[in-house]
């Protein structure tokens, strides 16, 4: 601002014509009507405002009605009950005993606010219209306030070139004054356009920031200014500011609805900040129950969490308080969408395009609630509908961005989001993507149809041939018994680095996943962005493709719980399936959902470590179906699913039961299997981990305690690892055989087995260590180190194919080292299958190995063997540049000149 | 990568990353001839091999046995290879089999590691030693930094100062020290001097334990430090593998590095991080140091240097090695198939030369 480019003719015109209401040009009071003397209001206006700011609503309602009818006393009412969701009691009380006077035009705009927040355009107008009648040009009263509003609705409404105008008015007005000219309200209307206006002109979003820190400098105590710092900085997804502004209004008022509101909207737990203790979203709608936004939130939550019924109840309750309101309207259409209840949603549609036809507000909606159903088509068809009610829209643009790259469409999307940046680039997760996208640029595309994979260059070599073999092993196990083969290419992405994995996932870092799958997208952490033994790839990748599958066969509408349990029962199929501990703490409390809440943990937790624990939770309940009903079954509640129906709809259908009575029957399966162990396990109650032990890692203090709860497998475990690593064996190994037997699925990394089979190797006996090391990593398939000692004792037991498999395990959890895959060559060379040696060396080679020249020249010999040898000479003579004298680098180059 | 606001500060740093990069972008590599000559001055000389193993006071039972395998693995790599060391093997304790292993033969700990120890070691190895004669001295454990270094010891530990004053007393010889401890970079500027090649585990300051040993010692047992696989392993070689493992290490565990090797063999009493093979900088005369012939074949070259049929083949063997070298460094100025075709008639060159020199060899019996 202070900015020519902004100021149209029109508003150089408005603005030759200012007056100020005051002649020293500061603010005057709001209206110059005849305020009571302060003996007659008790403790004043002051004690009213700061009732009314600190969010003690009732004594501030008290003292405004005790003042009477004076226009601040009204208005400080009026905003009181607004606050509190009394939107009828606020009107009322706006409105004059007579109707000959003229309302005044504090009065007029509190008026306006209340039938803005309700969503009635017409009555809004009018009080706005009349208001500035009054007051045009005015500066120092409620000018600019009204004109921002007007021309706010005007946009709304589909006035778009008038809107612009008024908008461009305000800014104009702004810049001709000096900034002390203005009141800390004007000032904040002055950045609402701003902002609105920042598409066009995106420094005007940083101003707008701007003036509303001095407006909120000016009057602390008004929480407006800081409110919309926040919503804007929240719609730019700058998280940690806007919980910061959010979090001062809430210090001066902790009742706020609108900033209990926004911080509702803040992603749970975002920028490592805890779970809070008390829903926000609940409690601004206990302080004004009727409050708009909050009560769409209400409704976009419970369709997140997969519960459409209750979702819809609760929508068309919200539209029948508040028939016009687009936030709520725009909610019920996401429910309705979702419900695929195409004629109610065409009735709201041309309903809100009645009155709100250029409000892009509902489309955005739809758009979000597809993308959050993983319906990334829809959800890019509805962007481009709301694109073009609102050619600008920033939210549009990101959506319709975002799901195009969803759906592969690459340079489709980055188009759109690069447009979307030059109108806005303070949007972060647009900006996070772009970049991604730069850096994809540099990724390697390697092309094997069905599969693209796209992977970092330096690691394509190592893993692409894993990645590929990996997913047509998976691919064609499911397509045989699910019967289902994705049409079209899969592209398969790997990230090394965390964040960018992240930022392709939710578009920002911090996600906390591995992998996610989009349908025909799937985008997979690289084991190099972890640490060897803490994150296991393939099965990872094979859990996304299996929910290629759940996906496609359903056309995207298999609820969460069961496309989790699915790909997770599938993942431990052909991987492993230890318990985590944290699943045996959750037994053991009582804190597994039932059924038709299981997606709550998944989409939002209020537990640290429930998502994982809904995971296990999830396959169990699909392992249970499978056992007890055939696997025909689970493809009968695939369709079901893709018929629309609901997850009770679908067991009751295919399985013959209510909800309840699966839960009933997974319960009883639980228990059998785990409830002894998550029993005994005693409190206090662990989350995650093991509990802390006040006497440390001291074997003494360890077997007392487990001597005390001899049935507790963890106390058990934590005293044989201590006697274990105090080279007491044989009491060890009989602590850690009592762990195995109280809780033999224990999936943790220090499960019991991993300890005994080095016991056991400690005392040279190498059959029952390969039995123990096999049984551990059955349930801890992640635990590189142990595969490797695996195949190191099937070689000494002369299994070649053993430790091949071992190996090849390894690199299942971890391929960027270079031992199994020399160990793999080396045993491949004496099995003779030259193209397993081959692709091992060269995935030696892809380590970028010290030895070099030693590297290049196993593959060329590799080569050699296979019968390749243009390969091997090519291979032969890159070892010898480096190492001109390699003597049996050089013989082999002989012979293959000699062989011609 | 794009910037919300702060386009013109990112436009400075690529201004500034490009700057940087220019000394490189113009080919600024010196050393090409000295590469050539360096394979050459390699080959054929060698004296017996002097190894001299410390393993410093370990301060925990588990670091005492951990010093103790390292300098027995280090001493069995020394002795069991084509060309054996002589090996003087001192632990902080003189007998603990059961922790260190069986020590046999040549690896039967020759004393304790006390400082006067040390010095009558030291000056015994420097009256038997000959000019070319070889003396590697690698220092295992615990150091200090600081203005008051030390290398920890049974009884008195032992300083820079203490150290430097014991090797000025080596008159002949080529004296390669590898202080493989924590802040062994201290000992750096009190040890550099002319002809001596000093590889340390770490920066001055750095005090944390070190993983460098144990990727040094693997250099000797193993095959895969030889990167030019002529058969010696070079100083350079070994700090280089070492130095890569330890940066592995590190990446692998996704821990921030606490140890930067430092190689000095420039006498300037600063060691670099990153040495290279170039007249004037650290890495030159390590690259001609051997530490230990690896191979039959190398020690075999190294005993017929006195016969003259077979010396002139290896000598023209090496000298064509040296091509290969030089023309690899000017290969970005070169025509991509000219450059293979020169190197492939180069290398097939050497293959012949190679195979006649083993024909020579068997026909010598």
């Amino acid at each position: 601002m202070r900015n020519p480019r902004v100021r149209g003719a029109a508003a150089a015109g408005m603005a030759a014509g200012l007056l100020l209401a005051s002649a020293g040009g500061t603010a005057p009071p709001a209206s110059a009507a005849p305020v009571p003397p302060a003996s007659s209001w008790p403790g004043g206006p002051p004690a009213a405002a700061a009732a009314l700011h600190s969010g003690h609503y009732q004594e501030a309602e008290a003292l405004y009605r005790q003042a009477g009818r004076t226009p601040e006393a009204l208005r400080g009412l009026a905003e009181t009950l607004r606050l509190t969701g009394r939107y009828r009691e606020a009107l009322a009380v706006l409105t004059p005993p007579d109707p000959e006077t003229p309302p005044e035009p504090a009065l007029l705009l509190e008026r306006a606010r209340i039938h803005l927040e309700r969503g009635e355009a017409a009555p809004a107008r009018d009080a706005l219209d009349e208001m500035l009648a009054q007051v045009r040009g005015k500066v120092g009263t409620d000018w600019l306030e009204g004109e921002t509003l007007l021309g706010l609705l005007q946009l709304r409404v589909g006035e778009r070139e008038a809107g612009f105008a008024r908008l461009d008015e305000v800014i104009a007005v702004y810049d001709e004054l000096p900034a002390a000219a203005f009141s800390a309200r004007e000032l904040t209307a002055v950045g609402q356009a701003a902002a609105r206006l920042g598409f066009r002109s995106p420094g005007l979003f940083r101003d707008a920031l701007r003036v509303f820190d001095e407006a909120a400098a000016l009057d602390p105590a008004d929480p407006l200014p800081r409110l919309l710092a926040a919503e804007l900085l929240l719609d730019k997804f700058n998280t940690a500011e806007a919980r910061e502004s959010l979090e001062s209004v809430l210090r001066q008022n902790p009742r706020n609805p609108r900033a209990l509101y926004g911080l509702a909207r803040l992603p749970a737990g975002s920028g490592g900040t805890p779970l809070p203790a008390a829903d926000p979203l609940a409690e601004a709608l206990a302080i004004n129950p009727r409050f708009p936004p909050a009560r769409a939130l209400e409704v976009h939550r419970l369709l997140e969490r997969e519960r459409g019924d209750e979702a819809q109840r609760r929508a068309l309750s919200a539209v029948g308080e508040l028939p016009d309101a687009p936030e709520v309207m725009s909610a019920l259409g996401a429910a309705l969408f979702l419900a695929e209840e195409s004629h109610p949603l065409a009735e709201l549609e041309t309903r809100f395009r009645a009155v709100w036809p250029g409000d892009p507000r509902l489309e955005i909606g739809l758009a979000a609630a597809a993308e959050r159903r993983r319906r990334y088509r829809e959800a890019a068809r509805r962007a481009r509908a709301a694109l073009r009610l609102e050619p600008g829209s920033a939210s549009a643009s990101r959506l319709l961005g975002l799901n195009l790259l969803r759906l592969g469409r690459m340079e489709e999307g980055r188009t759109v989001l690069e447009e979307a940046f030059s109108r806005d680039p303070f949007d972060a997760l647009v900006k996070n993507t772009l970049d991604l996208l730069d850096e994809l640029d540099g990724y390697e595309v390697v092309s094997s149809p069905p599969f693209e994979i796209v992977l970092p260059a330096a690691e394509a070599e190592l893993l692409a041939p894993y990645v590929e073999e990996l997913a047509r092993e998976a691919l064609t196990g499911f397509g045989e018994r699910y019967g289902f083969v994705p049409e079209a290419g899969l592209r398969i992405e790997i990230y090394d680095r965390s964040a960018d994995f992240s930022v392709r996932t939710v578009g920002i870092p911090g996600i906390g996943a591995h992998g996610v799958c989009f349908g025909e997208v799937i985008a997979l952490e690289s084991p190099s962005a972890r640490e060897a033994g803490t994150y296991h790839w393939a099965s990872t990748l094979w859990h996304e493709l299996a929910h290629v599958v759940s996906l496609g066969m359903t056309d995207n509408r298999v609820p969460r719980w069961f496309t989790e349990g699915l790909s997770l029962l599938e993942e431990r199929r052909r991987f492993g399936d230890g318990a985590p501990l944290g699943f045996y703490a959750a037994l053991r409390d009582g804190r597994l959902l039932d059924l038709p809440e299981l997606n709550d943990g998944f989409v939002r937790p209020s537990w640290p470590g429930q998502v994982a624990v809904s995971y296990f939770h999830a396959s169990l309940v699909l392992e249970h179906i499978e056992a007890e009903y055939g696997f025909s079954v689970i493809l009968e509640m695939l369709e079901g699913f893709r018929r629309g129906f609901g997850s009770s709809e679908v067991i009751r259908q295919t399985l013959d039961l209510a909800p309840e009575e699966l839960d009933a029957a997974v319960d009883a399966g639980i228990g059998d299997r785990y409830g002894a162990a998550a029993r005994d396990l005693g409190a206090p109650a662990a989350g995650a981990g093991h509990p802390p032990a006040a006497g440390g890692t001291d074997p003494g203090f360890l077997v007392e305690r487990a001597d005390a709860a001899p049935r507790n497998f963890v106390r058990q475990l934590l005293a044989g690892i201590a006697l274990f690593r105090a080279e007491r064996d044989a009491e060890a190994e009989e602590r850690l055989q009592r762990a195995a037997e109280i809780a033999p699925d224990y999936g943790g990394a220090d499960g019991p087995q991993g300890f005994l089979a080095r016991i056991f190797t400690r005392a040279g006996q190498m059959d029952r260590a390969r039995s123990a090391l096999t049984r551990h990593l059955r349930r801890v398939p992640a635990a590189y180190d142990a595969w490797l000692r695996l195949a190191e004792l099937e070689s000494a037991a002369e299994d070649p194919s053993g430790a091949a498999d071992a190996l090849v395990s390894a690199i299942h959890a971890y391929p960027m080292f270079a031992e199994p895959h020399e160990r793999l060559a080396e045993l491949a060379a004496a099995a003779g299958r030259p193209r397993i040696e081959v692709r091992e060396r060269l995935a030696v080679l892809a380590t970028d190995p010290p030895d070099r020249a030693g590297a290049l020249f196993g593959l060329a010999q590799a080569h050699f063997g296979a019968g390749d040898r243009q390969s091997a000479r090519r291979r032969v003579l890159e070892a010898l540049e480096i190492a001109p004298t390699f003597e049996e680098a050089l013989r082999l180059l002989l012979e293959l000149r000699r062989e011609g | 990568m794009r910037d919300s606001g702060a386009s013109l500060r990112a436009a400075a740093l690529i201004a500034a990353a490009l700057i940087a990069a220019a000394p490189s972008a113009f080919g600024l590599f010196p050393g090409r001839e000295s590469l050539a000559e360096m394979r050459t001055a390699v080959s054929g000389r060698r004296g017996q091999p002097t190894l001299l193993v410390v393993a410093g006071i370990g301060g925990s039972p588990n670091h005492r046995k951990r010093f103790s395998r390292w300098a027995r693995e280090l001493c069995e790599a020394a002795v069991s290879g084509p060309a054996p060391f002589s090996v003087q093997l001192l632990l902080e304790r003189e007998a603990e089999p059961a922790e260190t292993g069986q020590a046999t033969g040549a690896c039967v700990p020759t004393g304790r590691s006390t400082r006067e120890e040390i010095r009558r070691q030291i000056a015994a190895a420097g009256a038997g030693i000959d000019p070319g004669e070889p003396l590697l001295l690698v220092l295992i454990g615990h150091g200090s930094g600081g203005a008051d270094a030390r290398f920890q010891l049974p009884g008195p530990d032992l300083a820079p100062g203490d150290l430097a004053e014991m090797l000025n007393g080596i008159s002949e010889g080529e004296v390669t020290v590898a202080h493989l401890g924590s802040a062994s970079g201290a000992f750096v500027p009190a040890l550099s001097a002319p002809g001596r090649v000093l590889l340390t585990a770490s920066r001055a300051h750095e005090t944390n334990e070190t993983r460098f040993a144990k990727h040094f010692i693997a250099a000797f047992s193993g095959a895969g430090a030889d990167r030019n696989k002529d058969g010696r392993l070079s100083a350079l070689e070994a700090f280089d593998f070492a130095r890569r493992g330890v940066e592995q290490e590190y990446e692998q565990a996704g821990l921030l590095r606490s140890e930067h090797p430092l190689l000095d063999d420039n006498g300037d009493g600063v060691g670099s991080l990153d040495p290279e093979a170039s007249p004037g900088s650290d890495g030159m005369l390590a690259a001609r140091r051997e530490l230990m012939l690896r191979t039959a074949a190398a020690a075999e070259a190294a005993a017929e240097a006195g016969d003259p049929e077979i010396a002139a083949l290896i000598a023209e063997r090496d000298e064509l090695a040296a091509r290969v070298d030089a023309l690899r460094e000017v290969r970005e100025s070169m025509e991509e198939a000219r450059y293979l075709e020169e190197l492939e008639a180069l290398l097939y060159r050497i293959a012949e030369i190679t195979e006649r020199i083993e024909a020579a060899r068997k026909e010598k019996g």
